[in-house]
């Protein structure tokens, strides 16, 4: 048993089997610097919370019989619900899984990201993501300039 | 307090990579200053990573080109005054080779516009450069390059003449190199695994190794067993690499001795694959997870999974006559489906039939 204290305080008790999932933590426990509660200082609960729910449903089916094993096709169907977050959330989980190296989650992650921008001008896209306009308005008709025919 | 445009660069670049349409690309590039920082980056918008376009035939007196793009059913207009009269051969590297009228090369990206001048051909002695072009004639059958011009180790391949000669050039170099073959006509030539292969009308592939002061030459594959194909007019092959593996694509066309253009008609399709260790080739019913882009670029494939715009096991096919015959002629253009073997005409780029370039595909690249 693996135990997670997130950066407020609360700890998240885990098998060793979901642990691993956590790249970053795996290596701690195989070089042996893994203490009885390992603190992770970047992420906050409710965000480490829900990484790890991540990774207990995506574990992968020991050899005995596992009740909660999913088929693929459930297990895409509960990844199209868990990623139904607000963009702060999504942002949180995203600096989230990649400190604590989590390649599929970051993946899915990195992937609804990209599936927010499709299709987007870049104004919607900073309305969606809360991204202030940085560029002068200079700077902003000369990239516009760079690709016109993606504006039209 | 999630600030999106503090995201760390290394995930921003992930991100990028995930948009496979140019358009949502561009976007991605215009939304804020660190999000434009990486736009530049060559693993994100480089070459092989964006959906196919089609870049339709030049219109008359103008220099604003069309694209299709099948993934957002969008016709894009792009000023690429670069490719106007002259010929063209697409990629999936984002670049185009052309050739004008006087026999000036280069290689052109019709998205950052960047043109890079190849040797001339007049320079080159071996080659036997005919005075001028004649609009039948085209003198170059097929132009490939082995990656991106900004790779330092860029070289292009030509098929050259009305024998199936091969030439080349790499970066840095001011001449054409022939390559001396006995090996009969080529009629198509790829990059694959840091040499050039060309298929030749025997239908041996040999393999040509370009990296080193002296090129190597390697018989790469004998020819396949092939059954008699009848009624054939003529029969144009292509290599084109997919997954890893090589196949071989025998094109079957006939001539429908019309005014009406295309004259030239595909009927149908054969596909071979080649099975590595044993160089065995092995008929092919089913392509399972690729389509196939051939014609008038360098032959490529993607992977329906990460490109379900395009129908797996399906090859897009082009006009690419040059001239061989001597006579005006025009290929059809449009889709094989392998597993009904129906041949559907393409819905884009029949109208502005141009002299200069039938309708090409070419991957779109930012660098």
């Amino acid at each position: 048993m693996i135990t997670l204290r997130s950066s407020d305080g609360e700890t998240f008790d885990l098998d060793e089997v979901v642990a691993v999932e956590l790249q970053t933590i795996k290596n701690m426990m195989e070089d042996g610097c893994a203490e009885s509660v390992i603190p992770v200082p970047n992420v906050e609960g409710k965000i480490l919370a829900k990484v790890i729910e991540y990774c207990k449903k995506h574990v992968k089916s020991t050899a005995k019989a596992e009740e909660h094993a999913l088929s693929d096709a459930d297990l895409k169907a509960w990844d199209s619900d868990f990623i139904k977050l607000d963009q702060a959330t999504l942002f949180d989980l995203i600096m989230a899984a990649n400190y604590l190296d989590i390649k599929s989650l970051l993946d899915l992650l990195c992937q609804t990201v990209a599936n927010m921008i499709k299709g987007k001008s870049p104004e919607e896209i900073r309305q969606i993501f809360n991204i202030k306009n940085d560029f002068t308005p200079e700077e902003e008709q000369e990239i516009r300039r760079e690709n016109q025919w993606a504006f039209q | 307090m999630a600030d999106w445009s503090k995201l760390p660069d290394d995930l921003l670049k992930v991100i990028a990579k995930r948009l496979n349409s140019a358009e949502d690309y561009a976007s991605f590039g215009a939304v804020c200053k660190s999000w434009y920082s990486i736009f530049g980056d060559k693993d994100c918008g480089g070459s092989g990573l964006k959906s196919p376009w089609l870049m339709l035939a030049e219109k008359k007196d103008s220099d604003m080109r069309q694209f299709y793009s099948p993934l957002t059913s969008k016709v894009y207009e792009i000023p690429v005054p670069e490719a106007t009269g002259k010929w063209c051969w697409g990629s999936p590297h984002g670049w185009l080779v052309t050739l004008g009228t006087h026999f000036e090369m280069a290689l052109l990206n019709p998205i950052t516009g960047i043109h890079i001048p190849l040797p001339s051909l007049h320079a080159c002695p071996h080659l036997n450069v005919p005075e001028k072009s004649q609009s039948s004639d085209v003198f170059i059958y097929k132009a490939v390059l082995s990656s991106s011009p900004s790779s330092p180790e860029c070289a292009v391949m030509i098929i050259y003449s009305d024998y199936g000669r091969l030439a080349f050039t790499k970066a840095g170099q001011q001449t054409w190199t022939v390559v001396e073959s006995e090996y009969g006509p080529v009629e198509d030539i790829i990059y694959f695994d840091g040499s050039f292969l060309a298929v030749n009308m025997a239908w041996e592939v040999w393999m040509y190794d370009v990296s080193g002061s002296e090129m190597k030459t390697i018989h790469f594959a004998p020819a396949p067993v092939v059954h008699e194909i009848d009624e054939t007019e003529y029969e144009a092959k292509y290599l084109v690499e997919a997954g890893g593996d090589i196949f071989m694509v025998i094109r079957n066309l006939y001539d429908t001795a019309s005014t009406d253009v295309p004259d030239m008609i595909t009927w149908t399709f054969s596909v071979l694959k080649l099975h590595m260790s044993s160089k065995v080739w092995e008929d092919v019913e089913d392509m399972e997870h690729s389509t196939f882009f051939l014609g008038n670029n360098h032959s490529f494939s993607t992977s329906a999974s990460d490109y379900p715009e395009f129908r797996r096991n399906t090859i897009y096919f082009t006009d690419d006559y040059c001239g061989f015959l001597d006579i005006p002629r025009h290929f059809d253009m449009g889709i094989y489906n392998l597993h009904d073997t129906q041949i559907q005409h393409y819905p884009v780029g029949h109208e502005a039939l141009s002299v200069f370039s039938a309708p090409l595909w070419i991957k779109p690249s930012f660098s």
